[in-house]
């Protein structure tokens, strides 16, 4: 049941989460004990103003050592890369839609041979934005670990060529591990997960679509440009997640620092 | 029901149980939950109780004390005192109307 937990807002389990752990650790719930703390937390969730800050401990992270800080930090600028790569993944792809025509009659086709670096690019700063949420994640967080470790080789490797699929599929797979993990564990926002499955499902869909050869030609260029604009929101959200730092807001004490989830400075 | 209860929406009748409960002196949550259960006869799930603290403490019907290990216990206030007595002294007047009425009924 203490799982169940991760689910309350941030601030409602800083005042409440260390009373429901004791109310756990007395003994079972059941299936409607614990129905009812998902009806709990989802109504936490409606009704924010219930729990007052000033009440609440400041954070609900656990204290970091500054080497810990110099992590995020590094982390931080993996998730600018990963931006980076958002726009080097859009840039891509209008590169290889403008490519030269070659040959001509029904087997003509658009040499998009100039958009390879480009694409190769964006997908390994995609995989920098993956390398930074590893080494933000806390260990707890193993699945979402495995999510990101396994895309940081399935990037690089889709980036050869955008035909290679499986090695598309495997990273598609690998970053809704990554979501959920983050997700259950608290590191991700139910919004940003919820957004990043979307996409990551929706995006599939459409690829797998066009590539069954459903669709017709001018279908098919709406939905490549719909696939390419949803798999951004993957590169944007990665980094986004890595832009929130702890700031130190006490002293240091015995090395280590109690801090606050804060804006980017 | 008076208004201050009846604002609580589904969380009115657990608020009353926890208010009963607290009347009797300080609890923590797991100790409501067991009282509030021997008083209803149904058991409290903790989502429940936790909505239903958080809504008195903010109107003011609680206050939580400091915590002892893990446990925080709740204390009842002045105006939960009086908004208990409010609510028992109406549900006891609604008793005895409806058994003055069952009595003439059966005449």
């Amino acid at each position: 049941m203490s799982q169940l937990i991760v689910l309350y807002p941030r601030a409602w389990r800083a005042r409440y989460g260390e009373e429901l752990k004791d109310i756990a650790a007395a003994g079972p719930l059941g299936i409607g004990g614990s129905i009812d703390l998902v009806r709990g937390a989802l109504d936490a969730h409606r009704h924010p103003e219930l729990v007052d800050p000033s009440v609440a401990p400041p954070t609900g992270l656990e204290p970091v050592s500054p080497q810990r800080l110099a992590d995020l930090r590094v982390a931080r600028r993996l998730g600018i890369a990963s931006w980076l790569g958002a726009v080097a993944w859009i840039f891509a792809w209008v590169v290889a839609a403008n490519g030269p025509m070659v040959g001509s009659g029904v087997d003509a086709y658009r040499d998009g041979a100039a958009a390879f670096p480009i694409y190769f690019a964006a997908l390994v700063m995609l995989s920098a934005g993956l390398i930074g949420q590893m080494i933000r994640l806390p260990g707890r967080a193993r699945a979402a670990r495995l999510g990101a470790f396994i895309g940081i080789f399935a990037a690089p490797l889709w980036g050869l060529g955008p035909w290679l699929l499986v090695f598309a599929l495997v990273l598609l797979l690998a970053l809704l591990l990554l979501a959920v993990g983050a997700w259950w564990v608290g590191e991700w926002s139910g919004p940003t997960a919820f957004t990043v499955v979307a996409v990551t499902v929706i995006g599939s869909s459409i690829m797998v679509s066009v590539l069954g050869g459903g669709a017709s030609r001018p279908i098919g260029e709406v939905l490549m440009v719909l696939f390419v604009s949803l798999l951004t929101v993957n590169w944007l959200a990665i980094g986004a997640n890595l832009q929130v730092l702890p700031s130190v807001i006490e002293g240091i004490a015995g090395g280590e620092a109690t801090t606050a989830e804060t804006a980017p400075a | 029901m008076n208004r201050e209860l009846a604002e609580l929406g589904r969380f009115a009748e657990p608020t009353l149980y926890i208010l009963v409960s607290l009347s009797g002196g300080p609890k923590h949550g797991y100790a409501i939950m067991l009282d509030v259960e021997a008083i209803s006869g149904e058991p409290l799930g903790p989502g429940t109780l936790y909505g239903a603290l958080a809504r008195m403490e903010k109107r003011g019907l609680i206050e939580a004390l400091e915590p002892v290990d893990r446990r925080r216990p709740y204390r009842i206030t002045g105006l939960g005192a009086t908004t208990l007595r409010t609510q028992l002294e109406g549900l006891a007047g609604f008793t005895r109307l409806g058994l003055d009425r069952l009595r003439g009924a059966s005449r």
